[in-house]
């Protein structure tokens, strides 16, 4: 990113940090957090205590950075180093990327740029450029309706399951988009605040279904078939096992096949199954209800208690698009509501870029030229690192 | 036996003498220690030649045994021998001695709870942990007694243990609650127990510094000589398949994500490497910056910023974290630093 460009991104966004201050959330217990921003030139400052919602605001339209944070953790030190800052508790957080969803459609939009010889390659990243071998490449992760859906999904998904399973009031979950590939979720005030890293790995690995064991619970062939149904049936049918069975119940397999038929209980079909199947074949079902009903999230974002979060309604470094709060995640439009920036039209010279979706206008692709853009639109490509601008 | 006094409003137990020899942790175990009255300076005394050979026998089996008995004919001898063991332990300064003798008490704990009417359990639960389990009859009410606790004290109470039964995932979780068998519960107490002992021995009792006592003391620390390490040689081709995994893509020029170079070079430096060394390896990522790559590495060996030295983590961490490369030849190790691999050099 060249001077030029950077002193445009700059002011784009001190503008946006400027006029609508009102679009940048302050979080509760303000003065407990430690803040941090990524200026446009230089290094992440972290270790920073903003005590009122005015100094925060002063400070965003100071420094317009590229990108503002502020942890999940509220501490009795927030200025200290990371050892005498005394965690006294934290936000559960969140995120989802599409990237992490491994879809198909990324092998068609995602990109890779050899640095050495420029050569760009469609799909993810090869070990070595194909043209000259070389290992320094540069990997552009792009997003499409479909992506963004998919993390729309999760997200759904995962609320409900911390509604239903960890009796979190709908009250204290916080839904927003992440300003690029996915979306945040917040949970305050809640039970699970003072849970350490070590609880909140085992949170992630509950909503991920990561190490989830049909074994456990009962089923082993080391006991009978009525052995195993009767352990089955006396246990409860609470959290993922009630799960498990309602979709062993809506399997469609042809129950009479194992002479039982479609009014045989959720317990049987699974027990039957388990017995009369071989293990490959229950391992699938195993697993597509995991792909199915696990939640992809990003484990790191979770169990880091001292992770320094976008701060809701900032701008994305990577996209000039806000952190936005979704109240109705059903209606919320990735490619509409996030847009903050203005229609002022700009000229920059695009390297290249993929297509694009804002505000409902269709952009790119683009391939070596110089174009008029509007400047949410221009600020996405800039952003990127696609394009450099020119002044008129 | 313990009893329960009231049901109505607030449960509380019925503490017979011979409860207060079985549960030492008890308040009530406490008060009857503190309505004694005896004084260190005493415990030389003929009368409680009985109580100070008791607390050492006591330590002894806990440390050549690992297991207490569980039978006691002089609930008063049992009673008071419980925290002269605790003073005579901690006056030993070893920390292996102290932690097997925690265990053994509880361990010894967990058994007399077994041996109580379930619907105790809760009540001890509540008296050590300060959470009120919830107690659940099962349809078949006559044979299943379940429990609910909150899902957030689960959480913080399963860190020891390591086998796939405790995970939250292979729970059953109804509306924030956490359900539990009699069993479990007692397990979880045990734990509690143990690292209330150890808390205990590590720091809350004070150190008696009796001449008298320290034939004792020794004849202890002569039973219970530190336990023998073995210590692990890695050499490259023995290095656990997840670091071996992050160097390999970093000599093929592949991009190791965040969490393989963090696992990565808290091994290397934890297993003995230098610095420079480490640095010479990150020459081949992709996106290497010199700069970057000391200031992080040195920030990991506790040379720079918080000058704390990062430790490896486990192998659960490394597992959520999507970094696990596990092989059979990992076995049931709990951290990389732990893997033996298949040229394993033993020293003593």
């Amino acid at each position: 990113m060249n001077n030029q460009t950077s002193t445009f991104l700059k002011k784009c966004f001190r503008k946006y940090y400027f006029q609508q201050n009102n679009s940048v959330e302050t979080p509760n217990l303000i003065s407990s957090r430690e803040f941090g921003y990524l200026p446009f030139n230089g290094f992440m400052t972290r270790h920073l205590q903003m005590n009122t919602e005015g100094e925060l605001h002063a400070l965003l339209v100071k420094e317009s950075p590229l990108g503002v944070y502020c942890s999940c953790a509220y501490y009795e030190n927030p200025t200290a180093a990371m050892p005498e800052k005394e965690w006294k508790g934290g936000d559960l957080s969140f995120d989802i990327d599409a990237d992490d969803l491994e879809l198909d459609c990324r092998k068609i939009h995602d990109r890779w740029i050899c640095k050495q010889c420029q050569n760009i390659g469609n799909g993810l990243r090869p070990v070595k450029c194909t043209s000259c071998s070389g290992t320094r490449i540069f990997i552009l992760n792009w997003t499409c309706d479909k992506c963004l859906n998919g993390t729309k999904r999760e997200i759904i998904k995962l609320k409900e399951l911390l509604i239903d399973d960890f009796a979190i009031h709908e009250s204290g979950i916080h839904v927003f988009f992440s300003g690029n590939k996915g979306y945040h979720l917040v949970v305050d005030g809640s039970q699970y605040e003072h849970v350490d890293q070590y609880g909140r790995a085992e949170i992630a690995q509950y909503l991920s279904l990561k190490g989830f064991e049909t074994t456990i619970f009962g089923l082993s062939k080391k006991i009978t078939y009525n052995d195993a149904l009767k352990r089955i049936s006396d246990s409860g049918n609470f959290g993922w096992r009630g799960r498990l069975y309602k979709f062993f119940d809506t399997c469609d397999i042809e129950w009479s096949k194992y002479n039982l038929h479609e009014n045989s209980t959720p317990e049987e079909k699974l027990v039957t199954l388990f017995y009369n199947s071989n293990r490959s074949k229950f391992s699938k079902l195993i697993n597509k209800f995991i792909t199915y009903f696990g939640v992809v999230i990003d484990p790191v974002v979770t169990t880091d208690i001292h992770r320094i979060f976008r701060l809701p309604g900032s701008l994305h470094e990577k996209t000039g698009l806000s952190k936005k709060r979704c109240l109705d995640i059903d209606q919320f439009n990735h490619s509409i509501d996030p847009v903050e920036l203005s229609s002022d039209y700009v000229k920059i010279n695009v390297k290249f870029s993929p297509e694009f979706k804002l505000l409902d206008t269709e952009f790119g692709p683009y391939n070596d030229e110089i174009i008029e853009l509007p400047e949410y639109a221009a600020s996405y490509v800039l952003a990127n690192k696609l394009g450099e601008y020119i002044e008129n | 036996m313990l009893r329960i006094m009231s049901k109505q409003p607030v449960r509380n137990l019925e503490i017979g003498f011979e409860d207060l020899a079985k549960y030492p942790f008890l308040n009530e175990t406490l008060e009857y220690i503190r309505s004694v009255g005896f004084e260190i300076d005493e415990l030389l005394k003929p009368e409680y030649v009985d109580v100070v050979e008791r607390a050492k026998n006591r330590i002894l089996l806990a440390v050549k045994k690992g297991n207490l008995d569980n039978n006691f004919s002089d609930a008063r001898i049992e009673i008071l021998s419980f925290p002269i063991a605790l003073m005579l332990v901690r006056a030993t300064g070893m920390n292996h001695v102290m932690s097997r003798y925690a265990l053994a008490e509880s361990i010894r704990i967990e058994k007399f709870l077994l041996q109580e009417k379930s619907d105790i359990i809760p009540i001890v639960f509540e008296k050590v942990i300060g959470v009120t389990p919830i107690e659940e009859k099962n349809n078949d009410s006559t044979i299943r007694i379940e429990y609910k606790i909150p899902l957030e004290e689960y959480v913080k109470r399963i860190k020891s243990f390591h086998t796939s039964n405790w995970r939250l995932v292979n729970r059953q979780i109804n509306n924030g609650l956490v359900i539990l068998s009699t069993h479990e519960l007692i397990r979880i107490l045990r734990e509690e127990i143990y690292a209330l002992f150890l808390n205990q021995l590590r720091s809350e009792i004070p150190l008696i510094n009796k001449p008298e006592l320290k034939p004792i003391i020794d004849e202890i620390k002569s039973s219970a000589p530190l336990p023998k390490y073995r210590k692990i040689v890695f050499s490259e081709d023995n290095y656990p398949p997840c670091v071996s995994k992050a160097l390999e893509m970093l000599n093929s020029g592949e991009n190791v994500p965040h969490y393989g170079r963090f696992l990565m070079t808290t091994f290397l430096i934890n297993i003995g490497k230098n610095s420079e060394d480490i640095i010479d390896i990150y020459k081949n990522a992709p996106d290497f910056k010199e700069s970057i790559t000391r200031y992080q590495v040195e920030h990991i060996a506790g040379l720079k910023g918080s000058r704390i030295k990062y430790s490896v983590p486990g192998c659960n961490t490394v597992n959520v974290n999507k970094f696990c490369y596990r092989t059979i030849e990992c076995g049931s190790i709990k951290n990389p630093l732990s893997f033996k691999g298949k040229k394993q050099t033993k020293l003593k």
